[in-house]
């Protein structure tokens, strides 16, 4: 008997495709009337929301926390960088995806004592400590309501050179490689024996554990995993803008995210990044219509209600759905 | 012949009543022990305290000669005790071949594992225990179904795969044939006569032909104390069992 990996079917024509995919976006988005700028954003926010599908839409996990990392991988990166403690970006950047992960592991061990809407709430509850201690206790270090200013744009030193992206579109690239990383590993957890444990979490956690899984450890790991992911993503949003704002550790932030992954199809990992595009082009593109300017928010709730109300497994999942039923349809 | 399993004096109390009272047995590996009883006599508490799935107020419970009083479900089902549940818990959107997959994953790759960058072909012997377990439930027809999709008397077979897949030394059948037809009744005698070969078994059950059909041993309990525990034939023989429990079947 040949077994494969659970509820994924499909091959690695899904690497390729989302190759081509972001060689192609600041192409597209410039058709669009967007610059690379606007590409930038919504892929550091589709890495984020990596991280968001693999806990909610593979574990069944609903964190409203995760800002906490974004921010704070965000605020650890920009500060080693800004006072020169690490003058590569990417060692920056591990440094605050690191930090991260510890934090998760921290607050995983201690919300995951509780499940369902409890955990949710203890979650919600770390996120808003995050958000107040980095506005008093370290607004010395985080510079409170004004942020963090004069993040770096990211460069690579080799010794022998230095790899520049400085650039809005070298920016891109840099986001683009590393996105494409998260992909790809994300893809392999989710294929892997350990990724099929989680969908079993995700639809039975009880039989789960009472067939010999360890479900309290799974889901601590995919926690931990998912708040790299977050501080990886926050960490690149500082250098993508130069500064870290404080709202990155928001309750909107965490809201957000759960939003986009929702719209975009939870359970597909391309989901979030579809989301966050909707969404992020969506409210800029409103945001310059003056009659509706200051409207947007109303307007974007009820493109999020049709869109929940009209596909219910999110935008990716409503397609991989109507294919499926087109091959079914078709006879041999 | 020492035992498998070996409860002594187990009790457990919710609040002020005792569901079950100072319950002793010995299983013998290799047999097939029933419990019986009117309901409310304490026959799923006693099930879930063996199966590790609530702590028993006092009392010890040994598996071959360890002491696992406590211990929660997943390390019992680790160690050996695989439980089928009275009321099915599959993986409901899950194809039938990954349901069984999933125990399989556990009894193959232990309690965790962090092989994110593994695959799934590469678990050893794992298609094989898929294979072998889907085969003695007679569902390898059925090994791309989604789960939910399957009639009532197969999901009843899943149940015990999943319990099987965990290859437990010693299996716990809770009511197996609840809401079975009589032909998906005797489809389920025939699968445990099958097992029993591999397999230490207690069963809950309250269909008399399943468990006359079955036993080695019985145990009766009522009101949380057991009343009788022998042979089949000294049970139906057994005075206090005929006034407790099967005088409402047969008349005295």
């Amino acid at each position: 008997m040949r077994l494969g990996p659970v509820g994924d079917r499909s091959g690695w024509w899904v690497e390729a495709a989302i190759a081509v995919f972001l060689v192609v976006f600041p192409t597209v988005m410039a058709a669009l009337g967007a610059g690379p700028d606007l590409a930038t954003r919504i892929l550091i926010l589709g890495l984020f929301g990596l991280g968001v599908d693999l806990i909610f839409g593979f574990t069944g996990l609903l964190s409203f926390g995760q800002a906490a990392f974004f921010g704070s991988g965000g605020f650890i990166t920009g500060y080693l960088l800004i006072h020169n403690i690490v003058n590569n970006s990417l060692g920056a950047l591990a440094i605050g995806t690191i930090g991260a992960a510890i934090f998760g592991v921290v607050i995983g061990e201690l919300a995951l004592r509780q499940t369902g809407v409890y955990f949710a709430m203890l979650t919600l509850a770390f996120g808003e400590l995050f958000y107040f201690l980095d506005l008093s206790p370290l607004r010395n270090y985080t510079g409170s309501e004004n942020g963090m200013p004069g993040v770096p744009k990211p460069t690579v030193p080799l010794g022998f050179t230095t790899l520049d992206f400085t650039s809005n579109l070298g920016t891109y690239v840099f986001v683009a490689i590393l996105y494409f990383f998260g992909f790809v590993i994300a893809r392999r957890i989710v294929r892997s024996p350990f990724g099929a444990v989680l969908r079993a979490i995700l639809e039975n956690p009880e039989r789960a554990a009472a067939v010999g899984h360890d479900v309290r450890r799974y889901k601590l790991v995919v926690f931990t995993i998912a708040a790299a992911y977050a501080g990886l993503a926050g960490g690149l949003l500082g250098m993508f803008q130069g500064y870290m704002p404080y709202e990155a550790l928001s309750i909107d932030q965490s809201g957000e995210i759960i939003v986009m992954t929702v719209i975009g199809g939870p359970g597909t990992l391309i989901g979030p990044l579809v989301g966050a595009g909707i969404w992020t082009y969506l409210r800029q593109e409103l945001q310059n219509i003056d009659v509706i300017a200051s409207i947007w928010k109303l307007i974007l709730g009820l493109v999020f209600i049709l869109l929940v109300t009209g596909f219910r497994r999110g935008i990716v999942g409503g397609v991989v759905t109507l294919v499926e039923r087109r091959k079914r349809g078709v006879p041999r | 012949m020492s035992a498998i399993l070996e409860a002594r004096k187990l009790t457990k109390a919710f609040g002020g009543l005792v569901a079950v009272n100072e319950v002793s047995l010995e299983i013998e590996p290799g047999r097939i022990t029933a419990i019986i009883g009117p309901n409310g006599a304490g026959k799923t508490t006693l099930f879930k305290m063996l199966a590790g799935e609530i702590p028993p107020t006092s009392g010890e419970i040994y598996f071959k000669g360890k002491r696992i009083t406590g211990l929660d479900a997943t390390s019992s089902c680790q160690l050996g005790i695989g439980k089928s549940h009275q009321v099915t818990q599959i993986f409901p959107s899950l194809t039938v071949a990954e349901n069984v997959m999933i125990p399989a994953l556990a009894a193959r790759r232990g309690s965790f594992k962090l092989d994110i960058f593994s695959s799934i072909p590469r678990v050893d012997g794992l298609a094989t225990l898929v294979e072998r377990t889907l085969t003695a439930v007679g569902l390898m027809e059925r090994a791309n179904f989604r789960a939910e999709d399957l009639a009532y008397g197969e999901k009843r077979r899943l149940e015990i795969g999943i319990a099987l897949a965990t290859q437990p030394e010693l299996l716990l059948l809770d009511e197996p044939a609840a809401g079975m037809s009589p032909s998906e009744t005797a489809d389920l005698v025939a699968l445990v006569k099958e097992l029993r070969n591999s397999l230490t078994i207690v069963i809950v059950e309250h269909d008399m032909d399943v468990v006359f059909g079955l036993a080695d041993e019985i145990m009766v309990l009522q009101d949380g104390v057991t009343i009788a525990f022998g042979r089949p034939e000294d049970i139906r023989a057994d005075r206090r069992v005929r006034e407790a429990y099967l005088g409402g079947l047969e008349s005295v």
